[in-house]
């Protein structure tokens, strides 16, 4: 799981107010080479909720990007490397995904993300 | 092979005959209730896809649907212009991010992800669909942007208005409740954009009161892991209960020159799509059968493969009647103004 789909999961259990972002507990981290698509980056930059961002890059050990980052960023080499070796080359492999609001685990296995809800919490 | 080895899914091989008996108990032929369907649907979807899915890729292609069909045009590149024909509806652009509600292995995903330039989210419940859509995605090169998640369409886990447009492919007829899942739907879906699906339903043709209208009904749903098969008026009615504005449906079976249902005709002969035809599937079965007597594939696959077969006919049937359409489309808006 690429942190580019991190930014978009939500806990969805039933009476769950503020379900976003989920914790990150990783238990194994890959990294995987993906060629640099600027356009694309600066399209999915508009989209991504920056501070679940960077608290999720850096559950995975990633410490490299700013606390804060506006549109004229984009600009920079640097800055636009390292969004894009935070959104795309980091995956979860294994770990879980923690409902910040009650604690409930959503297993990550083999990179999948396992949101299905039991009976009880729909 | 790989429909050998396929077979079962995430099954365990030695459960796949109890696996086969157990989804057959949830239907009509078999004595089962629909209100039970509807309230087990997730395990039952499960059981289809993980019984089917091998058999699905083996005799049809990596996208699990069928498609209005010109005349001197193939089954698969029909398919192809089915997707793009829905990519262009929705009016992607590069860079957005859209979600393929019941992805399957991801054959849609993969082609509308190349044809629009955007990043596509699939949401599926069946694990080992997933696993195969993943390993398809990197032999195709759209992993970088297109992921899977694996959840349920009647509960998804994204927060509200998240998504730039939402499709769906012959695939939320699986959901025990149209306007429970529609209202998902517009849920996640950014105000001022557009869903669009392909739905499986019954036309204003059948009728309830026919036997043998309700037989065919019955067929589809066991071979096609349905809950029940609703009408075209009642998915329109139930979209625009879910807060959607309708843009424009329509019966795409109607006007093919090309009837949708030809691939399965056995009373017909085609090379391009010969694992369908009669002598395909007498192949097949007979394949199926000696992989399964000699061990390599596991007990219960010439079920499968039987129940798929009663399917296929229950939809050539429905299809020949008018009864049946897998290609109810519809463009759908949510609002500007929203509650969401």
């Amino acid at each position: 799981m690429r942190l580019i789909t991190h930014n978009m999961l939500s806990s969805n259990i039933k009476g769950v107010v503020n379900g976003f972002p989920l914790r990150i507990e990783a238990e194994k981290v890959v990294e995987k080479t993906v060629e640099m698509n600027g356009e694309f980056l600066k399209k999915m930059f508009e989209k991504i909720d920056w501070k679940a961002f960077v608290d999720a890059s850096r559950a995975m050990g990633y410490t490299e990007l700013p606390e804060e980052a506006d549109s004229s960023m984009l600009d920079s080499d640097e800055f636009l490397n390292r969004f894009h070796h935070a959104l795309l080359e980091l995956h979860l492999e294994e770990g879980v995904l923690v409902c910040p609001e009650t604690g409930r685990r959503f297993p990550v296995s083999k990179g999948i993300p396992n949101m299905l809800l039991h009976e009880d919490e729909v | 092979m790989n429909l050998a080895s396929g077979v079962g899914g995430k099954i365990e091989k030695s459960q796949i005959l109890s696996a086969v008996e157990k989804y057959e108990k949830y239907h009509v032929c078999h004595g089962g209730q629909e209100e039970e369907r509807k309230a087990n649907y997730t395990d039952m979807v499960n059981k289809y896809y993980d019984l089917s899915t091998s058999f699905y890729e083996f005799g049809w292609g990596q996208s699990f649907h069928f498609a209005h069909r010109w005349k001197g045009e193939s089954l698969q590149e029909s398919i192809k212009r089915h997707e793009h024909f829905l990519a262009l509806q929705l009016g992607l652009k590069p860079g957005q991010k859209v979600l393929d509600v019941g992805c399957g292995i991801g054959g849609p995903l993969r082609e509308i992800s190349r044809f629009s330039s955007t990043s596509v989210t699939g949401l599926n419940n069946n694990e080992y669909q997933i696993t195969r859509g993943e390993a398809l995605n990197r032999i195709a090169g759209v992993d970088k942007t297109c992921n899977f998640v694996k959840a349920d369409f009647m509960k998804m886990p994204f927060q509200d208005n998240s998504f730039d447009a939402v499709y769906a492919i012959e695939a939320t007829c699986h959901a025990p409740d149209a306007y429970g899942c529609y209202k998902e739907i517009f849920r996640v879906l950014k105000p001022g954009q557009y869903f669009a699906a392909y739905e499986w339903c019954m036309t204003d043709a059948f009728d309830p009161n026919n036997e043998e209208h309700q037989r065919i009904k019955a067929e589809i749903e066991i071979g096609d892991g349905l809950p029940d098969i609703r009408l075209t008026t009642k998915c329109a009615e139930a979209l625009k209960q879910a807060g959607f504005e309708l843009i424009w449906e329509k019966d795409l079976a109607i006007e093919s020159p090309v009837p949708w249902y030809f691939p399965l005709d056995t009373s017909r002969f085609s090379l391009t799509s010969f694992r369908l035809t009669a002598v395909g599937r007498f192949f097949t079965r007979s394949l199926v059968k000696g992989l399964e007597y000699v061990g390599f594939a596991p007990k219960g696959s010439l079920r499968v493969q039987e129940f798929l077969e009663k399917a296929a006919d229950g939809l050539v049937e429905g299809g020949k009647k008018e009864i049946f359409t897998p290609m109810y489309f519809f463009l759908a808006r949510k609002p500007e103004s929203s509650d969401y």
